[in-house]
């Protein structure tokens, strides 16, 4: 243990100016890019807001105000439980989790199979899986409206095979809002789940076999639990992505499928025009995301320590 | 020869397994018996692997049949057959406590719990385990994950084990150790051991009978002084210990005695059973420890040679021998004995053999 420690650097404690600058950068990049950004937005979650865009100077909490309680539309009726946000939030996580659900469910196969190709192969199957990523999200999301609509060549070809007898109207839906999701960011799935799959060592299912397991007990207690990092990791890139989209639910879920990204962006870009508020609501959604990964890390340190 | 017999464990007939049009195994037969402690010795890539995956139910035969104590094994995948497995890399479950790992076979054979943790007990003691119990695989040495591993396929009683170079990624001491344990483990459990090694002193200390395999067929199966002693072919006399593989030419023969020359003039006396008619050439093998060594001038009857060089190897030397022809003969001896000791390199002296040193190799090709 102790020559672990030593082996840290030469002289623990000495000063090393050297040391100092090259970490500069990467100070840099995430104070500028990463906490001063998420600072602006805390301070202006504070702020008065400014009619058509804008802050105001001025402390006020009318924005947290705003999101939990409703005061009427003169703001002077007693305050009652505002739902609406709150029912925003829960149907964004609702598709976000279905969308997770759908990108694990056609991710891993996806994953496993191109895991156990021939190493030449992965590179190719790889290279497929993230050439979608090439072309901008919009054009992706946008591309999808199209091969859903009522006319488009989803229905058509349904139609044509007789599976169905007139078209599915899936564009505006909240299924339309999860393939959309799961169009986005299905990648982030498949490719850390690749990256497990593909450092598991099969023997260790072929001793389970020969230990007398069926497949199905071979997939469950030892490959799943072995490669559940990877799963882990992919649920949470496609998770919290899909929690702050607003593209999918804006261009596929129609009115109807309102999401917290659509909420803030409306704040921002939109008529609403009301930036503290979309700086609470941010606040509120990275409060969110921060304490479930708090949960599963503390879970995860737990689990290791027994 | 202590030869076992009764119940054949594992039999295997005209097995053929080929993997595209690469032939793994050709026309394999076999017979192990009920406790018997039986190896597979080769080279890598000689299809005793193979051959331990078809039995495992791994891989499926191309041709031909494995019988389980008369049973055909066909169509039963691995997770139906009652033999077990320590594989080469140990293969433990890494998210599982070492308890949880010996008891998972037993577990997915629905022994209940009470019943199960007794046997995880008892195995935990058998390789003295009992206090790692609860650490992860990572945690311990390589010894004691491969002692992990070999209880892990012992718990669920197999009627066959089957150790797929279990000993090779341990050091040399632990790897000696080990031998003696994986003997002592066989003769208490019971519990016919099929091992597979390409190391021939582990297959040589530890087995009841050894099949030597080279290029997918089985050279040989005997035991070990039987496939030390009696190679059949040149093959095995290769693979197992150092040999000196000499052409000789028959002039003399009769059932239990022979006379060969080795080289031209001068005869030696073979005791083994000669193939070849006189006259007709054949290949002999002499170990290099019969070979013995005399200063020139004793008189002797022996081969007149020039000692090329002398190599110390602690508890031998070998002496490399070069006849007035050119011939090349190892010769090794006990450095206890006095057998060549203190020869200058390039003096002249007398390679003797006794008569049993020649052995005629019943295959020759």
């Amino acid at each position: 243990m102790n020559r672990f420690r030593r082996s840290h650097g030469p002289g623990v404690g000495a000063f090393d100016p050297l040391k100092y600058w090259l970490i500069l950068p990467a100070w840099l990049v995430i104070g500028f890019f990463l906490l001063a950004p998420v600072c602006l937005m805390f301070v202006f979650s504070f702020l008065t807001k400014e009619f058509r865009g804008g802050v105001i100077w001025e402390f006020s909490l009318a924005a947290y105000d705003q999101f939990l309680f409703d005061r009427g539309l003169f703001g002077d009726e007693p305050p009652r439980i505002q739902w609406t946000y709150i029912t925003v939030f829960v149907r964004s996580i609702t598709q976000a989790a279905m969308a997770t659900l759908l990108c694990l469910l056609i991710g891993f196969p996806t994953a496993f199979y191109i895991a156990t190709r021939p190493p030449q192969l992965r590179a190719a199957w790889l290279f497929l899986v993230t050439v979608p990523y090439w072309v901008n999200l919009l054009i992706r999301t946008v591309s999808m409206k199209f091969l859903l609509r009522d006319t488009g060549p989803l229905n058509e070809f349904l139609l044509a095979f007789g599976v169905i007898g007139e078209p599915l109207s899936i564009i505006n839906t909240s299924l339309a809002v999860q393939l959309g999701l799961f169009y986005s960011y299905l990648p982030f799935m498949v490719l850390p789940i690749y990256a497990t799959v593909e450092r598991y060592d099969f023997t260790l299912s072929e001793a389970a076999t020969d230990l007398y397991a069926d497949k199905w007990t071979v997939l469950r207690r030892i490959m799943l639990p072995v490669v559940g990092p990877g799963i882990v990791a992919g649920s949470i890139l496609v998770f919290v992505p899909s929690l702050g989209a607003f593209l999918a639910p804006n261009l596929l879920g129609g009115a109807k499928n309102f999401m917290i990204g659509s909420l803030i962006d409306e704040q921002f870009n939109g008529n609403a025009g009301n930036w503290p508020f979309g700086s609470a609501t941010s606040m509120i959604l990275l409060s969110l995301v921060l304490m479930a990964l708090f949960v599963y890390a503390r879970q995860v340190a737990r689990q290791e320590r027994n | 020869m202590t030869q076992k017999t009764g119940p054949i464990a594992v039999e295997i007939r005209h097995v053929v397994k080929q993997f595209g049009s690469f032939t793994a195994i050709r026309d394999a037969h076999l017979s192990i018996y009920d406790n018997e402690f039986f190896t597979l010795l080769g080279p890598s890539g000689c299809g005793k692997t193979t051959l331990l995956r078809l039995i495992a139910g791994f891989e499926a035969t191309t041709e031909g049949e494995i019988l389980l104590f008369g049973k055909d094994l066909r169509n039963l995948p691995p997770n139906r057959r009652p033999v077990n497995t320590v594989f080469q890399n140990y293969a433990l479950f890494p998210h599982m406590t070492v308890a949880e790992n010996i008891g998972f076979g037993i577990r997915m054979k629905g022994v209940p719990e009470a019943k199960r943790l007794d046997t995880v007990d008892r195995m935990l003691k058998l390789v003295r385990l009992t206090e790692h119990a609860h650490k992860r695989p990572a945690q311990l040495s390589g010894g004691q994950q491969q002692r992990a591993a070999l209880v892990r396929a012992i718990a669920p009683s197999p009627k066959v084990l089957l150790l797929d170079e279990p000993l090779s990624a341990l050091d040399l001491k632990l790897r000696q150790a080990m031998r003696v344990e994986l003997k002592q483990l066989q003769q208490e459990t019971g519990i016919t051991f099929i091992f597979v090694t390409h190391d021939q002193e582990e297959a040589l200390a530890m087995s009841d009978r050894i099949a030597v395999m080279s290029d997918g067929v089985i050279q040989q199966v005997g035991s070990a002084r039987e496939i030390y002693e009696h190679p059949r072919n040149r093959i095995v006399a290769n693979f197992i210990g150092e040999t000196n593989l000499l052409e000789a030419v028959v002039r003399f023969r009769s059932d239990n005695s022979s006379l060969l020359d080795i080289e031209e003039g001068f005869q030696v006396e073979c005791r083994d059973r000669v193939s070849a008619k006189v006259g007709e050439r054949g290949q002999v093998l002499i170990r290099p420890e019969k070979i013995g060594i005399s200063a020139a001038n004793v008189g002797r009857d022996g081969l007149e040679c020039k000692l090329v060089r002398s190599i110390y190897l602690g508890t031998d030397t070998q002496f490399e021998l070069k006849t007035r022809k050119g011939l090349t003969l190892i010769a090794r001896h006990q450095n206890s004995s006095e057998a060549g000791e203190g020869v200058p390199i390039g003096s002249t002296v007398l390679a003797t053999f006794a008569p049993d040193a020649i052995r005629w190799l019943s295959d020759n090709e």
